[in-house]
């Protein structure tokens, strides 16, 4: 079971520092297997037989397995960010209701329990015309109320954490047994239209857009728009390496 | 008799397993992620356990090149001799 420390001391930092690291990481890769696959395709003019057949088979599953390796970083790099974001939605959802419940006076136990004060909040007198008994009533209701709200919240806040977690080890899984998540990898709207769009977005829109699309997707946008991805600003430096290079 | 398909060209060859080297050496590998020890969240484990496994594939991945380019020059190293060509010539005729 979560806990109010856990929801209040949770910082997304981490996800969005390992989504960064990923992506690097991703993409330098692939940088330097697609140099080695040009490499090892170009010795089928250097180098003929058997060995060299040998050769380029070993070369191409090693250069196999780096791209599959970019593309479980990259995958998972999409899958942290989407799940910081639900994290800390569901985190503040929880600090708000606990942050609610002290304001009136309540203390809220680390698995969620509310405890409505010994004296009834002025507010709450006030608010039913000063009948202490309708009070008391009023503000014990509530704190019940707000128990299971708050526990309510820390469940969620748990199970999303639980699911985040299991889309990250899936994304890392052995390539052969993996299956991309849903909605990963897939368009939305046609490529041609995401660059399209761009004149009308700004520089953060369009690098959170990049952000959440897959190696294959920046591959392809790279391939049929290099112009576009090459002189839009806000277009990370890394996919646009090899444009920007030439 | 078949024509010879054998060919080889040292000097390229040698090149190419020089740029699996430098390929290799200039990987980048993602650092681990510090993880807060108040917390218990499993997605910051989980992703602490991928940048793990992603180092580990990502070394071996270098190993993997750096043995392939060591295969080629092993081979041009045994290509360059002038009977270890014949024999390679005979093996592919």
């Amino acid at each position: 079971m979560t806990t109010v420390t856990e929801a209040s001391v949770w910082s997304s930092d981490s996800l969005h520092r390992g989504a960064d690291g990923w992506e690097r990481a991703a993409f330098d890769l692939q940088i330097q297997v697609d140099g080695v696959v040009r490499g090892v395709d170009a010795t089928v003019d250097l180098w003929t037989g058997t060995a060299a057949d040998a050769m380029r088979d070993d070369a191409r599953r090693v250069t196999a397995a780096g791209t599959q390796t970019a593309e479980s970083l990259l995958t998972a790099a999409v899958l942290a960010r989407q799940g910081a974001d639900r994290i800390d939605a569901a985190a503040t959802i929880v600090r708000t209701l606990v942050d609610d419940a002290r304001a009136l006076g309540c203390t809220v136990a680390d698995d969620g329990t509310v405890t409505a004060p010994a004296a009834v909040p002025q507010t709450i007198l006030d608010g039913v015309g000063g009948d202490a008994a309708l009070g008391r009533w009023y503000i014990d209701a509530w704190s019940a109320q707000m128990t299971n709200d708050i526990a309510s919240a820390l469940q969620t806040l748990g199970d999303t954490d639980a699911d985040v977690a299991a889309q990250i080890n899936e994304a890392f899984d052995a390539p052969a047994t993996k299956t991309a998540p849903a909605g990963v990898g897939q368009w939305t709207v046609p490529p041609a239209d995401v660059v399209a769009g761009w004149a009308t977005l700004s520089q953060d829109r369009i690098a959170a857009q990049i952000a959440g699309l897959t190696l294959a997707q920046r591959r392809q946008l790279v391939t049929e728009f290099p112009r576009e991805v090459g002189n839009t600003d806000g277009v990370p430096w890394i996919p646009t390496f090899g444009m920007r290079r030439a | 008799m078949p024509s010879n398909p054998f060919r080889f060209d040292a000097a390229a060859m040698c090149n190419v397993a020089d740029q699996m080297g430098v390929a290799a050496d200039g990987l980048t590998i993602p650092s681990g992620l510090p993880i807060d020890p108040a917390a218990t969240f499993r997605s910051t484990t989980a992703a602490a356990d991928g940048t793990a496994q992603a180092q580990q594939r990502i070394t071996a991945f270098a190993t993997s090149l750096t043995t392939v380019a060591d295969q080629i020059r092993t081979a041009t190293a045994q290509f360059t001799d002038t009977e270890a060509v014949n024999t390679a010539r005979l093996e592919v005729s």
